[in-house]
């Protein structure tokens, strides 16, 4: 199985049976990928989930470098949707059920599940929360 | 700086294959570079005149390159893979890219250079610090721009993605080497650790080590690792930080000239502002205090007065570079994804392969860098043209070489997509973004890699087979029909590149990454998505078997049945006509239900629906707490999202309700109680009586598959029965082996769903269940192909309790 169909369905799932927050997922300004390194380094995810991603200190800062395609994969996939209207989310459009049963193929059970999108939720919410606070985070050319 | 020589020890034990074969290329390819060298002669400069940037002006130590086989192979490794085919005009090759790579990063170079002079002295936040490029940087980033793609074999993509897939575990196991010597690289494609590889490698340190090659730097020992880290695009091995993403970066050298140069070659215009884009580059200085961005912020304040440099673009310069973005997008959907194209790519790749089955060996990675031209490589993979080194040439290699060669690229038979999946549309948004997710994640699972898509192609070339040998009306092809005339194709991007991946700064020195209104990176994404849809290929005079045969496949495989609007994107409307489908279904080859499904009007699978079981279910049923309807469309929802061919659908709900009458009747009636013995005949006796009282058309005894059927209603599915003889309080679990027979009867009469009624025995009073909770519908996952079980389960053999009334 191609690597990236199972890391798409692991965040996007998980994401899905987190039980507060937002259905949407941030997909831009490195909210997720630092999200993503401190779930992995919280919480007990399988072997293959830590293996699979890679984090570098990049030109931008903090970039997972499977992120973009493993976004791309949940889009191509229909486990999230087109990222519109704002570009920076993009909905999770798996139900929980379903979304449970794709763990369960993935051999991930459904406490671990929740747990884990509890922390991504929690942690992109932090993210998000600092980048708006920063006045000069969000630069635009009008 | 440290030199990491360990670095090529760890390349040679991690990734041996490729170090071995490529280095022995790399001797090859520039040994008449190093006889020159060693004689004392040096390259001299020249100049180019090229449509794109004009005079193009090489370094005399590159052109000492540019005159090796290195350089020289890459003319005829056409740049746009096969597109010539379908835009003539593009036909220009690696060399002329390698060339324009040169100049593009020149002119970077260069406007970046103004940038940081005019940055020291104004502007609110001049910066004193920033560091004139160095001639060391200079001259190893035109390098590395000048090698960048010394990587590539012959058809540009379809031997690296071939090389890739074949050496993974090493190809994996160098970038991680390269990571851990090289910091901030992101991304690193399979042609670029190939092309970093070659140039550590010896034959090449030879040169660069050579004082003889006189290039302006005096870091001999370093030139190598300075043009490997600016082709994965590192910042290590550099002075000028801000020059590390010229050659590879989310705006480079590369980006530029390849979207300049594919366009005006196809006569694709796009909108692609070259000079603004360039002019537009902006050294970028960053502390700790001008970012938000927290890896940035810690870097800074590691680094030599809290400072550093990166490469930028200027809030001005974002319209252009948003409008490269859309551009790209367009080039891929126009050019790169054109279906022909990719039909021809996809023949190609299989000629190789073929090549290899007809000469009884794989290809070593260093044969697939072929010394010649894409079009003499077909020549010789076909067996037209002799290479005393590789041996090739069977028969079928060469009829498909001369199909390429005379642009015999083959035809569209089935295309697959999301967007076409039938039969969804009716139902419920949530229902329907799941059933459409689970479908479609089967299909992209297994062809997400090349592998799965030879697997599909066979299934559906012995499907083919076996149409032709028994359909009679089917249109046969003048030739025999072989493995490669039908070819999967589904567009992957391999990489994707994230937005807003460059640093911009306000006229006050803030830095971070741009906010786009419209990330045009995630619309293409999207775009591409929508657009895009996978294709099964084949030459014209099979167009009708092999998409009939892809039909069956998909519907076997992935119980997916594809709309009208599929056979648009293929331009197979009409191509089959029902006959054909029950010529089909007569010979065994194809399930009534796929039949059924592809030869209706309008909707072509349909899901069952809780409206659809409420009317059915006995009004007794509905006073039992569990919502029954809900849980069996729920079951059936989850088993098979997409449903059924609509007459098949009419005989699942037929039965269902046959099957609760005559579960209400068996408990109504105590028609088991208290009985010793219960045989599997008087059983089916029963259920027969019961579904002719209710007017069914059942069938007896119908012998299939090495066995015969208990009963089989409306034609179309089988009910067996089963009874169990051991106490149990788990009926609906019991006995995987019924399941298995209901399964093989019903494959034998080309049906993917069956009924059982299972007789059980209680463990005690409490074991019984209720009649809403003695059905259940469920997927058997351990089947190969989607297959459904509806099973009902009757108690029998238990006494009724002493103070039970009889029933009136």
């Amino acid at each position: 199985m191609n690597d990236f169909h199972r890391l798409a369905q692991f965040i996007t799932c998980c994401w899905r049976l987190g039980e507060a927050g937002s259905d949407r997922i941030p997909t831009s300004h490195g909210i997720l990928d630092s999200a993503i390194q401190q779930v992995l380094a919280e919480s007990t995810v399988p072997s293959w989930v830590v293996n699979g991603l890679t984090f570098v200190d990049s030109r931008i800062g903090l970039q997972c470098i499977e992120l973009p395609s493993i976004l791309e994969w949940a889009q191509r996939a229909q486990l999230t949707s087109a990222p519109n209207p704002s570009y920076e989310t993009t909905e999770v459009q798996v139900s929980q059920r379903l979304a449970a049963k794709l763990l369960a193929s993935l051999g991930v059970d459904e406490d671990t599940a929740k747990e884990v999108g509890n922390r991504l939720k929690k942690y992109t919410d932090e993210s998000r929360a600092a980048l708006v606070s920063s006045n000069h985070a969000l630069l635009e050319d009008y | 700086m440290n030199v990491p020589h360990q670095l090529r020890d760890e390349l040679k034990d991690s990734s041996p294959t490729l170090w071995k074969e490529l280095s022995a290329r790399a001797d090859q390819w520039t040994e008449s570079a190093r006889t020159k060298l060693s004689k004392g002669l040096r390259g001299y400069p020249k100049t180019f005149n090229d449509p794109i940037w004009g005079d193009i002006i090489l370094f005399p130590w590159e052109t000492l390159f540019l005159d090796s086989l290195l350089l020289q192979r890459l003319r005829g490794v056409r740049q746009l893979g096969m597109a010539h085919l379908v835009y003539p005009g593009a036909c220009h090759d690696r060399l002329a890219h390698s060339r324009g790579v040169v100049e593009a990063a020149e002119r970077m170079i260069q406007s970046l250079s103004r940038n940081a002079r005019f940055r020291r002295s104004f502007g609110k936040d001049r910066d004193d610090t920033i560091p004139e490029v160095s001639d060391h940087d200079h001259y190893t980033i035109r390098l590395a721009a000048l090698l960048h793609d010394v990587g590539h074999g012959a058809f540009s993509h379809a031997t690296e993605q071939l090389i890739a897939e074949r050496l993974k575990d090493e190809f994996v196991a160098a970038g991680r080497s390269l990571r851990k010597y090289y910091s901030g690289v992101t991304s690193i494609a399979a042609a670029e650790i190939v092309s970093a590889i070659i140039v550590l490698s010896d034959p090449l340190r030879q040169i660069f080590e050579n004082p003889n090659l006189n290039i302006h730097t005096n870091r001999l020992t370093e030139i190598a690792f300075s043009i490997c880290g600016r082709i994965i695009g590192s910042r290590d091995f550099l002075d000028t930080g801000y020059l590390s993403g010229v050659v590879s970066g989310p705006l480079d050298a590369d980006k530029l000239d390849y979207m300049a140069r594919d366009s005006h070659y196809a006569g694709l215009p796009i909108g692609l502002d070259l000079h603004r884009l360039i002019s537009k580059l902006e050294v970028v200085t960053v502390t700790p205090e001008v970012t938000a961005n927290t890896k940035m912020r810690e870097r800074a304040e590691a680094s030599p007065n809290k400072r550093y440099h990166e490469i930028g673009i200027s809030l001005s310069g974002l319209g252009a570079y948003e409008q490269m973005i859309v551009g790209r997008a367009m080039l891929y959907d126009r050019l790169y994804y054109h279906h022909k194209v990719r039909s021809a790519e996809a023949m190609v790749r299989r000629l190789i392969e073929l090549a290899e089955i007809e000469r009884g060996t794989r290809f070593s990675v260093g044969e697939l860098f072929f010394n010649y031209p894409d079009d003499t490589v077909v020549f010789v993979l076909g067996g037209r043209l002799k290479d005393e080194t590789i041996v090739c040439g069977g028969s079928r290699s060469n009829q498909l070489a001369d199909l390429i060669h005379a642009r015999e690229v083959h035809y569209r038979a089935f295309a697959f997509a999301p967007r076409f999946i039938a039969g969804i549309n009716a139902l419920p948004d949530t229902q329907k973004r799941d059933a459409r997710a689970a479908l479609w994640n089967d299909v992209l699972m297994k062809l997400s890699d090349q592998a799965g898509c030879d697997d599909i192609a066979n299934k559906i070339f012995e499907k083919s087979r076996r149409l032709l040998d028994n359909v009679a009306k089917l249109k046969k092809p003048s030739f025999e029909l072989y493995p490669e005339h039908i070819l999967v194709d589904l567009p992957l991007n391999k990489i994707a590149v994230r937005g807003g991946d460059i640093l911009t700064r306000t006229e006050d020195g803030f830095v971070g990454t741009p906010n786009l209104f419209f990330d045009p990176e995630k619309w293409s994404q999207a775009y591409e998505h929508q657009k895009q849809c996978g294709f099964v290929f084949t030459p014209r005079e099979c167009v009708q078997v092999v998409s009939l045969a892809s039909r069956i496949v998909f519907f076997e495989e992935f119980s997916v049945v594809m709309d009208a609007g599929a056979d648009r994107a293929s331009k197979t409307e009409r191509e089959i006509d029902p006959a054909i489908f029950q010529e089909a279904v007569d010979a065994g080859i194809c399930s009534i239900d796929c039949k059924l499904a592809y030869c209706s009007e309008t909707v072509r699978l349909i899901p069952i629906r809780v409206e659809d079981i409420r009317k059915r279910i006995p009004d007794d049923f509905k006073t039992d707490s569990v919502d029954l309807a809900q849980k069996l469309t729920e079951q059936f929802s989850e088993a098979n999202p997409v449903g059924f061919a609509p007459q098949v659908h009419q005989v699942v709900l037929e039965t269902i309700e046959h099957l609760l009458v005559f579960l209400k009747v068996c408990h109504q009636s105590g028609l088991f109680v208290n009985k010793d013995n219960l045989k599997e005949k008087d059983l089916q006796a029963e259920l027969k009586k019961h579904l002719l009282s209710r007017s069914a058309s059942v069938a007896e005894g119908i012998e299939v598959a090495g066995g015969e059927t208990d009963l089989v209603v409306g034609g179309l599915l089988v009910v067996e029965n089963k009874v169990n003889r051991v106490a149990t309080d788990r009926p609906l679990d019991i006995g995987e082996n019924y399941t298995w027979q209901a399964r093989r009867y019903s494959i034998a009469i080309s049906q993917n769903i069956a009924a059982e009624v299972v007789a059980y025995k209680p463990a005690n009073e409490k074991s019984i269940l209720s009649p809403s909770q003695s059905i259940t519908v469920r997927e058997v996952t351990e089947s190969k192909h989607r297959f459904l079980i509806i099973r009902i389960v009757l108690p029998w053999g238990h006494s009724v309790p002493h103070d039970a009334k009889k029933p009136k």
